[in-house]
């Protein structure tokens, strides 16, 4: 348990230097969040639609008591995502289009598309 | 069952590989057990880091948490770049004949600097999917159905067997390159598996909203090879390769290639005269 609050602070270092420069917080707060859930290595909606042309947020939402890692290659985003939690990926500006998601660890029941328009 | 088989062993090939290198490099050396054991260290840590990284995620409590251990893999990530681009650096400088012997105080420190370089990549190596691997099983044990064929321990263990063996066959093949051919192999793998690191650090970061993409999907080659795939995720791992990139990731990457081949073609300019080079 120690060891961990050590990485934990350790990543608070890193997070200060990665921090330093940019203004996150007023940036994210005008940023649109689109929402998908993950349930019985499912996605929920498994066809979501996002603004095309503009930066916004997925909140991807794991509803299952196991971690699931979302993974798009025509996103180019791989994330973990912790049982019972929620995480915001930084998506965009996509061009009109469909973009092929899964969950990596049940690949072959969790997958989605998402429709940018 | 296939599936948990399949995700294992993507998950591990590549650490396995790169510990298979360093593994053949070190015996073609001709080092001895002492530093092949500071591989060993290396790889154990990188086990303990991947546990003890599985174990933070699962406890973190706040968004400021979660961002926090995000930063921090990503800092692993590019640490582990930068050790792998200067291991190939060291290796250039040393020339193709590194069997003879360093005596001396000087001799002795870089040495032992390079055994703690190879015990930080191994380490660093593992860490990299290790953590993901172990949030992988510990899911598998929680959602344990085991639905006919083999038990859930089993194809985790089939997994890593399967890794373990290709690298094994791999390292085996190395043997039969040529001194100089074994060299060049080894620096091609150690660069692109660090291209690979920094680009994962970079898209890491563009995903936590910290670097801008620039522009998303700048071209799609998904109809040669889709870096979701199976083959396709484990070229993207060792190579860097993303099928859809943005403007940033391949600033990066050939901003990458650029400056290590302009350092490397100058190391190997110094190292010229002293003949070494003229004596392989």
């Amino acid at each position: 348990m120690s060891a961990a609050r050590t990485i934990f602070t350790l990543a608070k270092f890193a997070t200060g230097i990665f921090l330093g420069g940019m203004a996150l917080a007023s940036f994210a707060a005008e940023t649109p969040v689109v929402g998908l859930t993950i349930k019985d290595h499912r996605f929920i909606p498994e066809s979501i639609v996002a603004p095309a042309g503009q930066k916004f947020i997925l909140r991807v939402q794991n509803a299952d008591n196991g971690v699931e890692e979302f993974e798009s290659s025509d996103l180019n985003r791989e994330r973990i995502v912790r049982p019972g939690a929620s995480t915001d990926i930084f998506l965009g500006p996509l061009s009109a289009g469909a973009y092929k998601f899964f969950g990596e660890f049940h690949p072959d029941s969790a997958r989605g598309q998402l429709i940018a328009k | 069952m296939e599936s948990i088989i399949l995700v294992v062993w993507r998950e591990c090939i590549e650490a396995f590989l790169i510990i298979g290198i360093l593994y053949s490099f070190l015996i073609r050396e001709g080092k001895g057990r002492r530093e092949i054991n500071y591989l060993w260290i290396g790889v154990a840590g990188g086990i303990g880091l991947s546990a003890l990284l599985a174990l933070a995620t699962l406890l973190i409590q706040s968004d400021l948490q979660e961002t926090q251990l995000s930063a921090f893999q990503t800092l692993l990530l590019l640490a582990a770049a930068a050790l792998m681009t200067q291991m190939v650096v060291w290796m250039r400088r040393q020339g193709p004949q590194m069997k003879r012997r360093l005596d001396g105080d000087i001799g002795s420190a870089l040495a032992s600097g390079r055994r703690y370089g190879v015990l930080a990549i191994a380490a660093l190596a593992v860490a990299r999917e290790g953590s993901e691997t172990v949030l992988y099983i510990y899911s598998l044990g929680i959602n344990a159905d085991s639905s006919g064929g083999i038990s859930v321990p089993g194809a985790v263990g089939l997994g890593i067997g399967l890794a373990a063996l290709t690298a094994w066959g791999f390292a085996k093949g190395f043997r039969f390159l040529s001194y100089r051919n074994f060299f060049l192999v080894t620096e091609v793998v150690l660069l692109f598996s660090a291209a690979g690191l920094l680009i994962s650090g970079v898209t890491n970061l563009i995903g936590m909203g910290l670097v801008s993409p620039l522009v998303s999907n700048l071209w799609n080659t998904s109809f040669l090879l889709d870096s979701g795939s199976h083959t396709g995720s484990i070229v993207a791992s060792l190579t860097g390769y993303r099928s859809q990139p943005s403007l940033t990731q391949v600033l990066v990457y050939l901003g990458y290639w650029t400056i290590t081949l302009i350092v490397l073609k100058r190391v190997s300019r110094n190292i010229a005269p002293s003949s070494r080079r003229r004596a392989a």
